[in-house]
């Protein structure tokens, strides 16, 4: 069920419904979890059942690994819930790779092992549902969390909807107390406790998905095209074409991905419950490590706290060991993005980009506070070249071939200077060629402004009302037609 | 409480808004259109003064070349203006909205080009689906619950894309149309494609639920006000039956294309008209860009040249 089709429209509403007339308050949260697992159901059928097996599997090994008495006990439930979730993302994610390079690797030995490949469905949310539970489990090994008292409070946590296909990804130490503070009876007020729908949260959420939706179907639909039209084939493209589409896809991808992130954590504050920031206007950092600090912020913090740490452990001084932790965990990340060479590259781009940065910073720890880059001028200095970074990274995600990738990828750093081309290409995409700069625009102002749907959604309600109509009118008239789906739908 | 039930007024009062305007905007181009508009940006272009014969009618008449049409009108010494004003999903019920304006512009004869979709209804596949396919595929017992209102009602007011129709209208009143003799058609070249290409390309036509020839579908009633209004302001109306390729013609059923054509004799002969049927004439050429449209292509102009045949033939036997 994609968040952009009338089919999501219809069930939120009637989710909505339904919580604001229910009777028996108590089983809300269970009519929600019956939702979510019909919300799969929906999209991904008979798959859901693996849902419900991790579900029950990471109950259980929570349970296991907090009540253990011995540490072997502790390290064999844990494990046991690791293999788990590991063993079902890469069956199901990396089998058909794993046996495609099989059987590349077999031919160049002249062993040809043709092994069919198995062609697995993908389960949708696979990744982010699983590093969901995994981060759960470790929490509890480490001894961080408490674990779920009941099935029911867990299996909320997991197959809770609105992020549960593409994020953010949740963490149980966040979510758990919001999900008691509503379950449990003895401490917090009657309204607390029930998915009562409250007025500022409604206005806000609204305002969150509207903006969203606005996110996805007017910029990132809209933009896509131009995005194609210059990386499908990039071969014989200027250097400047090539910028203009790695900008665009950087564009498009923010929009799809934050839109999706936007309509979910709205979608979870009208039902009361707080989803943290998935990104934080990413192409306004100034350095790698602050993109990461901006971008996929529940993936990127995932990653740091339950890979990057326990790779550097103690080692923090250690040049080469950040190095190497930084490359590896950033190359995991990539991976995680799906079973493509192109994925793990650039990862491996970022680790390596990061990786220089922490060194560059280890090296002169008094760099960063060097006069130039508290001025306007070195911060804009660090933005444009933090981004012709980041965005150089997106040409690597988009473009799968590798001539293609290495093409663009060469035309990207070693500019030509023909203009001939992109002109072409800008005339024939005028529309998402003003929608990039629209963007901008926006960008910049939201990035001055801080909150921005915090600020809508205190508006007066008339003054809001407007607002709203025309982002919805913005959304109907652009609309390209038929429901695109969300890129991160894929991961 | 109260205050949700304020927001909840506040959006359904959006979607309310929202709704009256995508209808209004999705329509304006054609509502408005006008052969001697040249744009608000556009000031210094000669506005030619001469009668109008209009071509109207779905996509599938977007590869009649409104260009050629006007060369070889005026090889034959007729002081004519010839449009292509084919629009996309146009339907006589969303024609009547504005036959009116293209009636006003001092019009001499109209090309109207009729095909067998425009008269087709749709069934809901709801109870003859087995209950099996729902629970591999719940999604398709929502698709045909509300099938008939997406397809009847929503489908109509709501084109293929909402945004070409924007951006079209915005082009149109900043800066006129790119080709005048097509406003609404972008007329580049598109590539023929053998029938095996458009398979792959675009995979298997898809089949007509059945078609309504009774006075009790609006696209029927639409079209015989079409008529009337023609007639009653004494302009000459010439309908023609949309090309069908071999691959389309597959998803329609014989009853119903002999329904469909015995409806265009009959109209033929009630309502004086000249009718041409075209469906089958070009079904097994190799001119089709997918399986319902004709290329734009030097080597697709059979249909142009039979659509010049036919007005040339009209203007010289009728002395219009």
């Amino acid at each position: 069920m994609l968040f952009n089709t009338l089919d999501f429209i219809i069930f939120f509403v009637i989710i909505l419904a339904a919580i604001s007339i229910w009777k028996y308050r108590k089983f809300q949260h269970l009519f929600i979890i019956l939702s979510s697992f019909f919300f799969l159901y929906y999209t991904d059928n008979y798959l859901v059942t693996l849902l419900i097996f991790t579900i029950l599997l990471h109950f259980y090994v929570g349970k296991g690994i907090y009540h253990a008495k011995s540490i072997i006990r502790k390290k064999t439930f844990f494990i046991i819930g690791v293999v788990g979730s590991i063993g079902i993302l890469g069956f199901f994610k990396y089998t058909d790779f794993a046996i495609s390079q099989f059987n590349i690797l077999g031919n160049l030995i002249d062993l040809d092992p043709g092994i069919p490949l198995l062609n697995l469905a993908l389960p949708i949310g696979i990744s982010f549902y699983t590093f969901q539970s995994m981060s759960y489990i470790i929490d509890i090994y480490r001894g961080n969390l408490i674990p779920s008292k009941t099935l029911k409070e867990y299996a909320f946590f997991v197959a809770f909807f609105p992020p549960l296909v593409a994020g953010p990804i949740l963490r149980a130490s966040n979510f758990l107390p919001q999900l008691r503070e509503k379950l449990d009876k003895s401490s917090v007020s009657q309204k607390l406790k029930l998915f009562v729908i409250q007025r500022h949260n409604l206005k806000f959420g609204i305002t969150l998905m509207s903006l969203g939706f606005f996110k996805k179907m007017f910029f990132a639909d809209n933009i896509g095209p131009l995005v194609n039209n210059i990386f499908s084939n990039p071969i014989g493209m200027e250097s400047f074409s090539i910028i203009l589409g790695a900008i665009a896809f950087g564009v498009q991808i923010y929009c799809d991905f934050s839109g999706y992130s936007d309509i979910a954590i709205g979608a979870a504050a009208i039902l009361g419950l707080k989803i943290p920031l998935n990104f934080n206007k990413p192409f306004f950092a100034t350095s790698p490590s602050d993109f990461w600090s901006r971008w996929h912020i529940s993936l990127s913090t995932w990653v740091r706290d339950y890979l990057y740490y326990p790779l550097v452990f103690k080692n923090r001084k250690s040049s080469g060991i950040v190095f190497i932790s930084l490359l590896i965990s950033m190359a995991i990340m990539g991976i995680w993005h799906g079973a493509s060479w192109n994925f793990l590259i650039w990862g491996g781009i970022h680790g390596i980009f990061l990786g220089c940065y922490t060194l560059v910073r280890i090296k002169f720890p008094n760099l960063s506070s060097n006069n130039f880059f508290s001025t306007r001028f070195g911060k804009v200095i660090s933005i444009i070249v933090t981004q012709y970074i980041v965005f150089f990274t997106f040409i690597v995600f988009w473009i799968k071939d590798f001539d293609h990738m290495i093409y663009a990828m060469k035309k990207y750093v070693f500019l030509d200077f023909a203009t001939h081309n992109t002109l072409e290409i800008i005339k024939s995409n005028e529309f998402a060629v003003l929608l990039l700069t629209l963007f901008g625009i926006l960008h910049f102002i939201s990035y001055k402004k801080g909150n921005i749907p915090e600020k809508i959604s205190k508006l007066h309600t008339t003054y809001w009302t407007i607002l709203i109509t025309l982002l919805f009118l913005a959304i109907a008239l652009f609309y390209v037609g038929t429901p695109q789906e969300f890129i991160y739908f894929e991961f | 409480m109260k205050m949700n039930k304020i927001t909840t007024l506040s959006i359904i009062f959006s979607i309310i808004i929202v709704s009256i305007s995508f209808s209004f905007f999705m329509d304006a181009y054609i509502t408005i259109y006008d052969p001697d508009w040249y744009g608000l940006m556009n000031f210094n272009k000669e506005i030619p003064d001469k009668e109008k014969i209009f071509l109207l009618g779905s996509s599938s008449a977007y590869a009649v070349s409104a260009t050629l049409i006007n060369e070889k009108l005026e090889e034959q010494g007729f002081d004519f203006e010839f449009y292509n004003l084919a629009d996309m999903s146009d339907k006589p019920q969303k024609r009547l909205k504005n036959i009116q304006n293209i009636l006003n512009k001092d019009t001499k004869l109209i090309l109207y080009g009729i095909g067998i979709y425009d008269f087709e209804i749709f069934q809901s596949k709801l109870e003859s689906t087995p209950t099996e396919t729902y629970l591999l595929d719940p999604h398709l017992f929502f698709k045909f619950s509300f099938e008939e209102l997406i397809n009847n009602n929503l489908n109509e007011q709501f084109p293929l894309s909402p945004k070409d129709r924007i951006l079209t209208l915005v082009k149109y009143v900043l800066r006129g149309p790119d080709q005048h003799y097509h406003p609404f058609i972008k007329f580049d070249p598109t590539p023929i494609n053998d029938f095996n290409t458009i398979e792959k390309l675009y995979g298997q036509p898809r089949t007509i639920n059945s078609i309504d020839v009774s006075t009790k579908n609006p696209q029927i009633l639409a079209l015989n006000e079409i008529i009337s209004k023609c007639q009653n302001q004494g302009i000459k109306l010439i309908l023609f039956t949309n090309p069908n390729s071999k691959l389309s013609n597959q998803g329609i059923a014989n009853a119903d294309l002999q329904k469909f054509e015995f409806f265009m004799q009959e109209i033929s002969k009630n309502d004086d008209l000249d009718v041409y049927f075209l469906h089958n004439e070009y079904s097994e050429l190799n001119i089709w860009k997918d399986a319902l449209h004709i290329a734009i292509h030097p080597n697709a102009g059979i249909f142009t040249d039979d659509i010049s045949e036919i007005l040339l033939d009209e203007l010289e036997n009728n002395a219009v």
